[in-house]
């Protein structure tokens, strides 16, 4: 099999040539053929030198890509720099499209559910027959789709006599309906945070997976970022703490489900306030909120009087923006909800500027849950002929009790899919199609966001592309119909079309688009769209507060697998949630104080631990999930996250966790969506315990302050992640940071208790004034973190692993310590104790990587050389020489070397995804950062052709390319002028321990910016 | 001397009953031993095919049992080199009967530790890479790295200790040769270098054995201080101590003699060898336990005392969560072994109990397997950066890789005593009242 290929067998089969690529095994089912890379190079090609390809794909939600591409096979998706939305940066998710192409999952033949495989001639005759036979009975299912690929399904319904019927999991159509209500607009509009320096989210978890995360991180960075003394600030209205909670400013602990009676507070407040309204707007919004009242918003979340008046104020004093709750929390007033909101956010003058409309998403582009819940009762009642299924997988995300399966049961269907799921495992016919990156297709997110999808690579077996297989139908159905016989014709064509227009040469403007990734012309600005005049008076008359006694289950979109697309993914199933550390499975967050109520516990091990398994009874469901006892969590309230519990996807991704779909009810809300709504929970402790694995030590080792000894007063704080107010910023002068050598970082108090430097002032110690000034050469690289940046969403992890060949482990090793990451974002919580005597938590992130220190502790160690200091700052490590005594990891201060403890092996396909300038590492060898010295490699490479030397900026390691927040930099600490440097120096900037333990790391943090009275760094 | 009232003409036949056809339970015993040590066998070919992954070794504690094992057996080697070199030096007539035993412990214990660097390192295939000799590969080794100097200082001992302990056996290995018959007596005659007990041989070996004592000497407290810095030149808090040296040199004198207890007092009976191992022998070593108990129960309260007095928060953590934290419990167990149960050796009714001291011994040796396991995996679970911290237990593999050591250990011992003399006649001779007094003394 392909994934048992080593490196002998691997120059065999090169030897063997092309010829003997594949070995076809007839109708044997088990597929036994081999890839080989390319053996004589396609002319105008260099072996070993990638060729980039742009493209986007669905699952990574439309965002803009560079696919790298060596020898004929795709390795690596970076972000596309030219696109307005994602510029070049990716999270975790969108990165994980390569192993979808090369995932276990993947489809290879056809097949009926009474036929078995089928070749592709039968196929396609059956194909037709079903059309033929069905003609004017035919539902076209699929995921929203535009461009070309809207016309290529329009033009099959209108030959083959069906319908066209578009369904996904998260759609937005409460928000489109709320537009056209408060605005007349049929659109779902661009929210951006730009030049905003007050965000206020009403539950929006914009930096995980509301809305563009990549774009709203960046904006977010910059708000973040002081200026002259003054920053941005983010106020996060939830119950329990998310990750974006964690990075706000201020949390409001309000009661799950009330957001709208909070958010139509405001709204009173605000419009009654000096806000941007017009005098007769004002009226109509005055009127409209009669009813609301601060008292109830009391009432209804929990929080004082004085602090909604205070946020109402805030929020009128800065150039704000307001964020809706996350749609799964909202009951059944999704509408009310983002009306309420867009008024909001229309008083403060957002819209055009924060609320884009002119950007905005146009309705065809959406979907609503209508049409998939009056399709699925025709279906039941045996009313369609032929279903077509494609680029969505109902049958894992819709409600239970509209009995999807039972649907599939009574219709004839045709899936197309390039992978396995709970759709395909439903189907009559199951017909493989190209992965998104080896297909053509084209998806246009937002107004003048128009992207083509080319294919990178050919695909993998012998499949086809689904849109081709719909223009043979169509024409079989009317030969007249299409002049293109394959859909890459007809997009070229359509899109010439559309936007080729004043083109000289179309032909060219086509290469070009192609080239480019397709056509971004986003209108940064919208207009302020004036109120449209037939708003419901009587909108907000009977708002009323979830109205869940006790505890709340309220489900949370995954910002890791979403609506389960990417849910076979090794990285992203072994990436750490950011709050709790957890991978692999799904789990019950819950307060501690709801696990007191319950007597659960959480018994630690070596990083997982055994939690007690809690039967959840909400919305008719019944459920067993092991809970997670947080320190963020909220007494009303216990989450679970969707994107587990599979049954349809390949072994190893299969039943793990809990479908959290499970508990969405059939029951349409206002906004024409499925509400899952916070649902009326009943909790009991089964008693049983159940492994989970999770990379923080709960409570003991994810706290900022640790105890110094069981006495209760006596604690300190490790010189890791820091923080500096707002206030002291600009005032310490000189060299406060810890960028130089010079000083010891004073500025840390540690330990806590006593004020006294624990350590000597080398500052005039002759050993080491001016040694790193002359010990290297013409590079010293180092890298530079703005914490202050940093949201901790764990993309530069993901990177991390797609460029430096990092195994993914399993479940079970991750629960033993055993996970690769060679940088991991660490958590720390924060109780500070503030003067009424409630506590308040907070969490901070810091992401950590080989510090590649001066004076490395592990380098000394190493009985074999295998790590060495190298004349350019790295801590270099030659794997093929380290015999493996772990002595360096042991002395190792910061825990970032990595031991593989097996010789850890790629599943499926997913080793074709491998970088070859990266060693793989068998087993019994250390590995670790070494700040992507194959880039730096290349780079140096590159100016040496040139006969110059590297410029700053040429080098981007893989984590700081993907960096949404933009948090890293890289260079070379020798340039003064380089960004490295400079950061390097800046007043915030610090080094992770060195001012405890003297190993001069190459790492700069740059210390994160609280607002006053937050400060304890 | 009243202890050593054992007849001259008996000596001979006493201690060379050992070597006679062996009993059933002596074959019983030997399958045991093998078996056990083959369970040891399969799980290092396990590990082996598989990774170190199945020892339960982790980020952040990326040594466990086999270092712990390492110290362990390496401080158990320490007491033979003790008695046959230091007290042979000082001219302590009680090491005359127990130093061959002590000494052929000392071989098998550093053979054993020997094994355990291979064991634990992740490529043993490879492990060869850390003899520095000239070679085609341009490899090289880096002499700053204390496991390098583990290599120098454990074979070094190696060597000396096993030539020591071969000269030592020349004279009685001619004794048994004369006795033997047929083949033995030719392999007994070629191990036996053409001894011929002259006046003139005994001259030189006497002087060439007084050398070898003066030079074992220094090595006896070198190759446990190089072991220590093996912990403290690293800057892992709770490693990183002036004192190991001593503290370990004094711990592994206090865990060797312990051992020599625990094997010698069942030995003497099995044997019926009570008349040459008496009270007065284990009384002696009795006392020199009390002796490197206080040492080592000294230098645990130094190290919190240091802890303390230091005000590094970071050492004081780990000797706070030493004693107080996840690994409290072996924490307690190894004071209680190595400060608490030998106390009652202060009394000489406890020292002249033999039952008593076995247990007390068997217990300094559990004691001082944990007392190198906390310093090892509590020092390396809770380091600076709280968020990497974590946990260790050991597996199944990593316990019988241990449970092997112990075997093979035991395989070697077994197998000496069925081929040499397990007590030094010639010595043994020398301490004994000489024949012909007695002859003198009956007229």
């Amino acid at each position: 099999m392909a994934n048992k290929i080593e490196r002998r067998e691997f120059l065999a089969l090169m030897g063997l040539g092309g010829a003997a690529a594949t070995v076809g095994c007839g109708s044997s089912p088990k597929f036994e053929e081999t890839w080989v890379p390319w053996v004589e190079p396609v002319a105008g090609t260099i072996p070993y030198v990638p060729n980039y390809y742009a493209t986007t794909t669905r699952e990574s939600e439309g965002a803009g890509l560079w696919v790298k591409v060596l020898g004929g096979r795709a390795v690596k998706v970076e972000g596309n720099p030219d696109h307005p939305v994602n510029k070049g940066t990716l999270t975790a998710r969108q990165q994980s499209v390569i192993q979808g192409l090369y995932g276990t999952s993947r489809i290879r033949v056809p097949f009926g559910k009474n036929e078995g495989g089928m070749t592709w001639r039968d196929t396609s005759a059956k194909l037709n027959e079903l059309m033929t036979a069905n003609r004017g009975n035919i539902v076209a299912l699929t995921g929203p789709v535009s461009g070309a690929e809207a016309e290529i399904w329009q033009k099959f319904v209108a030959e083959t006599g069906g319908r066209h019927v578009t369904y996904e999991a998260f759609c937005q159509s409460g928000l489109v309906l709320a537009s056209e209500k408060v605005f007349g607009q049929q659109k779902a509009p661009y929210f951006s945070l730009k030049g905003a320096d007050y965000v206020l989210s009403l539950g929006a978890q914009f930096l995980e997976s509301w809305g563009d995360v990549t774009a709203l991180s960046r904006d977010y960075a910059h708000l973040r970022t002081p200026d002259q003394g003054k920053r941005g600030k983010h106020v996060q209205v939830e119950a329990r703490m998310s990750n974006t909670g964690a990075n706000a400013d201020e949390v409001l602990h309000a009661r799950p489900g009330s957001k709208t009676v909070l958010a139509l507070a405001l709204l009173k407040e605000v419009a009654a306030g000096e806000s941007k309204l017009n005098e007769a707007d004002k009226a109509t919004v005055a009127s409209m909120v009669a009813n609301a009242s601060i008292q109830s918003a009391v009432g209804a979340t929990g929080l004082s009087a004085d602090q909604i008046r205070h946020i109402a104020e805030d929020l009128l004093k800065h150039n704000s923006v307001v964020l809706p709750a996350e749609d799964l929390e909202l009951a059944g007033d999704h509408v009310t909800h983002h009306a309420a909101v867009l008024l909001l956010n229309k008083a403060l003058g957002g819209i055009g500027k924060h609320v884009n409309y002119s950007a905005g998403k146009p309705i065809e582009r959406t979907s609503s849950h209508k049409a998939i819940s009056e399709l699925v009762a025709q279906m039941n009642s045996g009313g369609v002929g032929l279903l077509l299924i494609h680029g969505t997988n109902p049958a894992y995300s819709l409600p239970t009790d509209l009995n999807f399966a039972a649907a599939m049961g009574k219709t004839t269907s045709v899936v197309f899919a390039d992978s396995f799921n709970e759709t395909t495992a439903l189907g009559s016919y199951v017909v493989p199609v190209n992965h998104d990156l080896e297909a053509w297709g084209e998806i246009n997110t937002y107004e003048g966001v128009d992207m083509l999808m080319q294919p990178v690579m050919t695909p993998r077996w012998d499949m086809r592309q689904a849109h081709d297989i719909l223009v043979e139908m169509i024409r079989t159905a009317n030969p007249e119909a299409l002049p293109q016989e394959n859909f890459r014709d007809f997009l070229k064509a359509s899109w010439i079309t559309r936007f080729g227009g004043e083109a000289a040469n179309p032909d060219k403007f086509w290469r070009d688009s192609l080239r480019a990734g397709g056509r971004f012309s986003m209108p940064e600005q919208g207009e302020d769209l004036p109120l449209s005049g037939n708003m419901d008076a009587s909108m907000f008359a009977n708002v009323k507060s979830g109205g869940v006694t006790g505890t709340a289950l309220v489900l949370e979109k995954s910002a890791r697998f979403g609506d389960g697309t990417t849910s076979d993914r090794g990285w992203l199933q072994e990436l750490p949630d950011p709050m709790t550390g957890l991978v692999w499975d799904s789990w019950l967050e819950v307060s501690q104080e709801t696990a007191a109520e319950l007597g659960a516990t959480y018994d630690a091990g070596a990083r997982g631990g055994d939690a007690h398994l809690i039967k959840v009874d909400a919305g008719g469901q019944s459920v067993e999930l092991p809970a997670f006892i947080v320190e963020t969590g909220a007494r009303e309230q216990v989450t679970l996250a969707t994107g587990y519990g599979h049954t349809g996807l390949s072994e190893t991704y299969n039943g793990r966790g809990v479908n959290a779909f499970g508990f969405l009810s059939s029951k349409l809300s206002d906004g024409e969506q499925f509400t899952a709504g916070p649902l009326q929970a009943n909790l009991a402790n089964t008693q049983k315990t159940y492994r989970m694995a999770t990379v923080h030590l709960p409570g003991i080792g994810d706290q900022q302050v640790t105890p110094y000894s069981m006495l209760e007063d006596v604690k300190m704080e490790r010189d890791l992640y820091q923080t500096v107010g707002l206030a002291s910023l600009g005032h310490e002068g000189g060299h406060h940071g810890g960028g130089h050598y010079e000083t010891l970082n004073k500025s840390s108090r540690f330990p806590v208790h006593e004020d006294k430097d624990w350590y000597p002032d080398r500052t005039d110690d002759p050993v080491y004034v001016d040694r790193d000034e002359t010990f290297y050469d013409d590079y010293k690289w180092e890298a530079a973190f703005d914490l202050n940046r940093c949201t901790g969403c764990g993309s530069c992890v993901t990177a991390c692993y797609a460029e430096n060949n990092l195994p993914v482990v399993g479940k079970d090793q991750v629960a033993r310590g055993r996970e690769m990451a060679w940088i991991r974002i660490n958590r720390y919580m924060h109780h500070h104790k503030s003067e009424d005597g409630h506590g308040k938590v907070t969490a901070g992130f810091l992401p950590m990587m080989c510090q590649q220190c001066a004076n490395a502790p592990c380098e000394s160690v190493c009985p074999s050389l295998a790590t060495y200091h190298n004349a350019e700052g790295l801590n270099a490590m030659v794997y093929n020489r380290c015999v493996g005594t772990r002595y360096c990891a042991n002395n190792c201060s910061y825990k970032v070397r990595r031991f593989n403890w097996f010789t850890f092996q790629w599943e499926g396909d997913l080793n074709w995804a491998l970088n070859p300038a990266v060693t793989v590492r068998q087993m019994g060898v250390m590995e670790k950062c070494t700040f992507c010295v194959q880039r730096i490699r290349d780079a140096k490479d590159g100016a040496r052709d040139q006969g110059r030397k590297v410029r700053d900026g040429e080098v981007r390691t893989a984590c700081q390319q993907a960096c949404p927040a933009d948090a890293i930099r890289f260079g070379n600490y020798e340039d003064a002028e380089s960004e490295v440097h400079k950061w390097a120096h800046d007043e915030r900037a610090y080094r992770a321990l060195d001012s405890h333990i003297h190993t001069k790391p190459g790492v700069s943090y740059l210390k994160r910016v609280v607002l006053d009275g937050e400060h304890h760094g | 001397m009243k202890e050593i009232n054992f007849p001259y003409g008996d000596i001979n036949r006493d201690i060379l009953r050992t070597l006679e056809k062996p009993s059933v339970k002596y074959l019983i015993l030997m399958t045991l031993v093998v078996s056990g040590l083959m369970v040891g066998v399969a799980c290092w070919a396990w590990q082996l095919k598989e990774g170190m992954g199945v020892a339960g070794l982790n980020h952040p504690v990326g040594w466990g049992v086999y270092i712990t094992d390492f110290v362990f057996w390496v401080g158990i080697g320490h007491a033979g080199t003790l008695i046959s070199a230091i007290l042979f030096l000082f001219r302590a007539k009680w090491r005359n009967a127990i130093f061959r035993s002590a000494e052929a412990m000392t071989i098998f214990a550093v053979m054993t530790a020997g094994l355990f660097p291979i064991i634990h390192v992740g490529r043993a295939w490879v492990a060869w890479w850390l003899v520095p000799y000239p070679n085609q590969r341009e490899l090289w080794v880096n002499f700053r790295s204390p496991l390098l100097w583990d290599v120098f200082a454990v074979s070094t001992y190696f060597s000396v200790s096993s030539i020591f302990f071969c000269v030592g056996l020349l004279p009685d290995i001619a004794i048994i040769r004369d006795r033997a018959k047929g083949l033995r007596r030719k392999i007994y005659a070629m191990l036996a270098l053409g001894w011929d007990s002259s006046n003139h041989q005994w001259r030189h070996y006497m002087a060439g054995y007084g050398f070898f004592a003066a030079l074992a000497t220094p090595l006896v407290l070198s190759v446990h201080s190089v072991v220590s810095w093996d912990f403290a030149v690293s800057i892992v808090p709770g490693w990183h101590s002036t004192i190991f040296a001593p503290y370990f040199v004094a711990g592994a004198v206090f865990s060797g003699m312990a051992m020599v207890m625990t094997i010698l007092i069942p030995f003497r009976k099995i044997f019926s060898l009570e008349k040459y191992l008496t009270i007065w022998h284990f009384d002696m070593m009795s006392r020199l336990v009390l002796l490197t108990s206080s040492i080592v129960g000294y230098s645990y309260l130094t190290e919190y005392f240091i802890a303390w007095y230091s005000d590094d928060p970071f050492e004081g953590f780990i000797f706070w969560e030493r004693g107080f934290g996840k690994y409290a419990a072996p924490f307690w167990l190894m004071i209680f072994c190595n400060m608490i149960a030998p106390l009652p050796l202060w009394f000489k009714k406890i020292r002249h109990n033999l039952m008593a001291v076995f247990w007390i011994t068997v217990l300094i040796n559990v004691g001082m397997w944990f007392e190198r396991f906390n310093i090892i995996v509590s020092s390396l679970a809770q380091e600076f950066d709280p968020f990497a911290w974590g946990w260790y237990m050991p597996s199944m593999i990593e316990l019988g890789i241990t449970f092997g050591s112990f075997c093979w250990f035991f395989m070697w011992f077994f197998l000496f005593i069925r081929f040499f003399p397990s007590l030094a006649i010639t010595e043994m001779k020398e301490i004994a009242k000489p024949p012909m007094r007695d002859a003198k003394e009956a007229h």
